[in-house]
């Protein structure tokens, strides 16, 4: 299809040009890194899950990288695995609450009439929903498994992008080609997907990174505050630390800031990821609001 | 329009070289300019964007960016029988100069307004800063005086916002305020783009007007050469940061002796003879790189009249005629102007 | 529903009391004033009817305690820590951003602009964690204990203190709030300083700040007039939207630091399923929200001409 090919050309020139920046490039290795880990340290960093009451809070050694925990297993293994599980969800919460924001953000200015003032309306209200709190308070009354979590992460942060989307459509629909394509008598679907949505791409991915360091936010913050189930990831070895007094602990000073300098690093990486993209792509996403 | 008789010299530029320090090194934006604008005249800059004619003429009001160096040369401002050489005036001196004696008006003026504050503030600022000892009633008298000229509103467009007023409505508002000091030379950068043709039309007029009311110089910089035609009494072509040519506007216009000017003349489409003729001829090709210059004419890549000679040497501007002075080599070759109507 | 409250209170009394259901189910209605026989959508709709006459309720976790009493010891707390925060962080940042614009060539700008992003971008309860690593738990070479007492740091006074106690007590709570005070600043002072050099540097580009050079204005009157008032702008918005975040943004830091504050409670209300609780703080955090929306659009109409309307 030609407007893949057109993506993938797209993608490309801006790949290039996001090597030759250094904050990029840092900042997609660190990601780069934490996808690799978190896929192959299931084989090579096996989780150990006996305790070794005669190994609690070891310093860094040659056979434990960054010390050990209260159990005594070794720290290293948990962070290697523990993104894993944080990164998808950002993942599956950015993809499912980006697919909401362009439908919706395309399809009401589209549709336009009642259907667009409502969804707006209704956007604006959703915008003032404290949203952390809001998380805290429903992991009170239901059971948040990491895919409801995820969904109701989502829905929680379209109102954002659905906006943007929906005034760049707005300001898009009045350009030339694209009254040159209706006047072809193109399909509006074929518009939206063929001469909008690339035209958006950079502003969609940059949205994606921002939605995914809000998923991991809020995901650690729940995790952090014992709201969620435990498994192995960063916030809930931040919760154990802190629950086991580790922080008071001088000894335990890895258990806790080896996972708060993960999550930084891979909080940081999609900041660095979308400054770089920013800056690719300001000449498009520039507009000046004097007039 | 007609040349008067001789005319003092206002403004002189005096071989003038500027160039832009970038990354992959020196940008040469002007050079060895020579240009003088007499008392009351109107002189057109002509040329393709990125030839040197905004740096220029920021130049002149010591307003260039600040990777901008000057490389040599002077430019010099005759006032009462005295000359003051702008680029060599301190901050503090070339500001009095600023829009009391010359006002600057830039590219796309849209936004040339600062939206938080009305216009009228924009006009007692201006005056305010040149200490001229105005009441704010005063000022207030004498730009809706300008404002009324300018066929506006004067008390709405004073009392409006920038974002208040339409495009036309703002270049004119700017034209008025660009007279509050009566300055000797105004010099305006594409005073028309971003204009539909109808509010163009409007604005060439009423420059017309206040020229013919007031003693000023204009130094107009400008792709659309109707303009040029219409109101200059002399044009100077721009190519790759030098002038190439630079003559009365009758001889430019008919009998073009460079390449590039009989180029851009060409390259506009005759509306009047409505057998468009495929006469639409458009100059190949794009300006040089003006980081790493080659000793040959700039133009010569792109010229049909080209020779050997001409990627050998780069030609020096030589006198042609009365007041006509071009370089190239082989200006004699450049036909006249056909005018079928 | 497993989490009802009034059903872990009943299964409470069950296990450790050991009476019956019907006694236990009879006790539990007569401290709550529920009628537990009620649809819950019926005692919800009645829950809606109190609160329209500005009744939250009643705490199940502190029976007899009025959901109100309990914001309003609270709500001071937070204010204070967060609220401190907002303006030092801001005044902070619009100096820092505005130095980092101007002085473009300095060595130091570098070092302003990176250590703001990267600021900026770790989550607010982990620099309350580094804080707490640097300043309370580390003993510094050369020292024998950690820089502060933290674990004296912890509430939000000392305990028997009062207002009337004057100095004292202000130093008291100073020193009490500094922790989750600082940790608000520099959570946020990063984003300040960013938006305030973006602000700066774009206006400074701005056709009306080089057509007022031309026209010959002091750096003054460009800088107060032309700049600073248009540069100035998105920070007010900002500044006005974060007000509403103020109380939702305690959360975690509270609980981090023990900061009896509002977020704390609201922890505490979930942990203890109490809902009256929860559903009381969700709604001042949201009407907090609300309420600064609305003056961010006030001081924009008041600041940016642009979206005034009708004039």
């Amino acid at each position: 299809m030609e407007s893949t090919q057109y993506l993938f050309k797209k993608f490309k020139v801006g790949l290039k040009a996001m090597l030759s920046d250094k904050i990029g490039v840092l900042g997609i290795s660190i990601l780069l890194i934490i996808i690799l880990l978190s896929a192959i340290s299931p084989y090579i960093f096996p989780l150990q899950s006996r305790a070794d009451p005669t190994q609690i809070f070891q310093p860094p050694s040659g056979e434990n990288w960054l010390g050990t925990d209260h159990m005594g297993r070794d720290i290293w293994p948990q962070i290697a695995n523990g993104g894993r599980g944080l990164l998808l969800l950002a993942f599956i919460t950015a993809s499912i609450s980006v697919m909401i924001g362009i439908f919706l953000g395309t399809a009401a200015p589209l549709i336009g009439g009642k259907f667009d003032e409502i969804l707006l309306f209704f956007a604006d209200v959703w915008l003032t929903i404290p949203r952390f709190p809001l998380l805290v308070v429903l992991s009170g009354f239901f059971n948040l498994t990491s895919y409801v979590l995820a969904l109701v992460l989502a829905i929680l942060s379209w109102a954002g992008l659905f906006r943007s989307i929906r005034a760049e459509v707005l300001s898009l629909k009045e350009r030339e080609y694209v009254e040159a394509a209706k006047m072809l008598d193109l399909s509006m679907i074929h518009v939206i997907f063929k001469e909008i949505t690339p035209n958006m791409m950079p502003f969609i991915i940059m949205n994606f990174t921002l939605m995914m360091r809000h998923a991991i936010y809020a995901q650690v913050g729940l995790f952090f505050l014992g709201l969620l189930p435990l498994e192995v990831n960063w916030g809930v070895m931040l919760n154990i630390a802190w629950a086991q007094g580790a922080i008071y602990h001088p000894d335990a000073l890895w258990f806790i800031l080896a996972p708060a300098i993960a999550i930084s690093l891979l909080i940081l990486s999609l900041v660095w990821i979308n400054r770089s993209l920013e800056n690719l792509f300001n000449p498009v996403l520039r507009t000046d609001h004097d007039d | 329009m007609m040349t008067k008789a001789m005319k003092k010299e206002l403004l002189k530029i005096n071989d003038l070289s500027i160039a832009y320090n970038t990354p992959r090194g020196k940008l040469h934006a002007v050079r060895n300019v020579n240009l003088t604008v007499h008392e009351n005249e109107v002189v057109a800059l002509i040329g393709e964007s990125g030839c040197g004619k905004t740096t220029l003429c920021l130049s002149i009001v010591q307003l260039d960016e600040d990777n901008a160096q000057l490389l040599n040369g002077e430019i010099n401002y005759y006032k009462d029988g005295e000359v003051k050489i702008l680029t060599q005036m301190s901050e503090r001196d070339i500001k009095i100069i600023r829009w009391q004696e010359i006002a600057l008006m830039f590219q796309a003026s849209q936004s040339v307004f600062n939206p938080v504050i009305k216009i009228k503030e924009h006009f007692i600022d201006t005056v305010k800063a040149h200490d001229n000892g105005y009441s704010r009633k005063a000022i207030i008298d004498k730009s809706k005086n300008l404002l009324s000229k300018m066929q506006l509103d004067a008390d709405r467009v004073l009392n409006s916002y920038a974002h208040e007023l339409s495009g036309g409505m703002k270049q004119r508002a700017l034209i008025a305020l660009s007279f509050i000091l009566d300055p000797k030379i105004v010099i305006f950068d594409e005073p028309t783009t971003a204009l539909d043709v109808l509010t163009q039309r409007k604005i060439i007029d009423l420059l017309r007007l206040i020229k013919e009311e007031y003693d000023f110089s204009i130094i107009i910089i400008t792709h659309d050469l109707a303009i040029a035609a219409e109101l200059a009494d002399k044009v100077a072509t721009m190519y790759a940061g030098q002038i190439v040519e630079n003559g009365k506007t009758e001889d430019i216009f008919y009998s073009p002796s460079h390449p590039y000017s009989y180029g851009l003349i060409n390259a506009v489409p005759k509306l009047i003879s409505d057998k468009c003729e495929g006469d639409l001829s458009s100059i190949p090709g794009s300006p040089p790189d003006l980081i790493d210059i080659e000793n040959k004419c700039q133009f010569s890549p792109r010229c049909n009249f080209a020779t050997e000679e001409c990627f050998r040497d780069e030609p020096t501007i030589i006198k042609v005629g009365e007041s006509h002075f071009v370089a190239c080599y082989n200006y004699k070759n450049v036909p006249p102007i056909r005018r079928d109507n | 529903m497993p989490s009802n409250p009034v059903d872990i209170y009943v299964n409470e009394l069950i296990s450790s009391h050991g009476i019956s259901v019907e006694a236990a189910r009879s006790r539990a209605s007569a401290l709550y004033a529920l009628d537990l026989d009620m649809p819950v959508w019926r005692q919800y709709i009645s829950y809606l009817g109190n609160l329209i006459q500005g009744n939250m309720g009643q705490s199940i976790r502190s029976p007899g305690v009025r959901v109100s009493t309990i914001i309003r010891a609270r709500l001071p707390w937070t204010l204070f820590t967060v609220g401190s925060g907002l303006i030092i962080s801001t005044i902070l940042g619009i100096v820092l951003g505005t130095i980092s614009a101007f002085k473009r060539d300095k060595w130091y700008e570098p070092i302003i602009t990176g250590s703001a992003s990267i600021i900026s971008a770790i989550p607010d309860f982990l620099i309350g964690i580094f804080l707490i690593i640097f300043f309370g738990i580390i003993t510094w070479f050369g020292m024998d204990r950690p820089l502060l007492p933290i674990q004296s740091m912890r509430g939000t006074h000392t305990m028997g203190l009062s207002i009337d106690d004057g100095f004292t007590y202000i130093r008291d709570i100073f020193a009490h709030g500094m922790f989750p005070i600082i940790t608000y600043v520099l959570a946020q002072i990063g984003m300040w300083v960013l938006l305030m050099k973006g602000s700066t540097t774009s206006t400074l580009k701005k056709e009306y700040v080089k057509l007022a050079e031309a026209r010959g204005l002091s750096n003054t009157k460009i800088m107060s007039k032309y700049v600073a008032r248009n540069a100035f702008l998105p920070i007010a918005t900002e500044f006005a939207m974060r007000m509403g975040f103020i109380l939702g943004g305690s959360l975690i830091i509270e609980q981090l630091f023990v900061y009896e504050g509002l977020g704390l409670e609201l922890l505490n209300a979930v942990h203890g399923r109490d809902y009256p609780v929860m559903q009381g703080i969700l709604l001042i955090i949201t009407a907090c929200i609300v309420f600064s929306n609305l003056f961010a659009e006030l001081i924009y109409g008041a600041l940016d001409p642009r979206t005034r309307r009708g004039e």
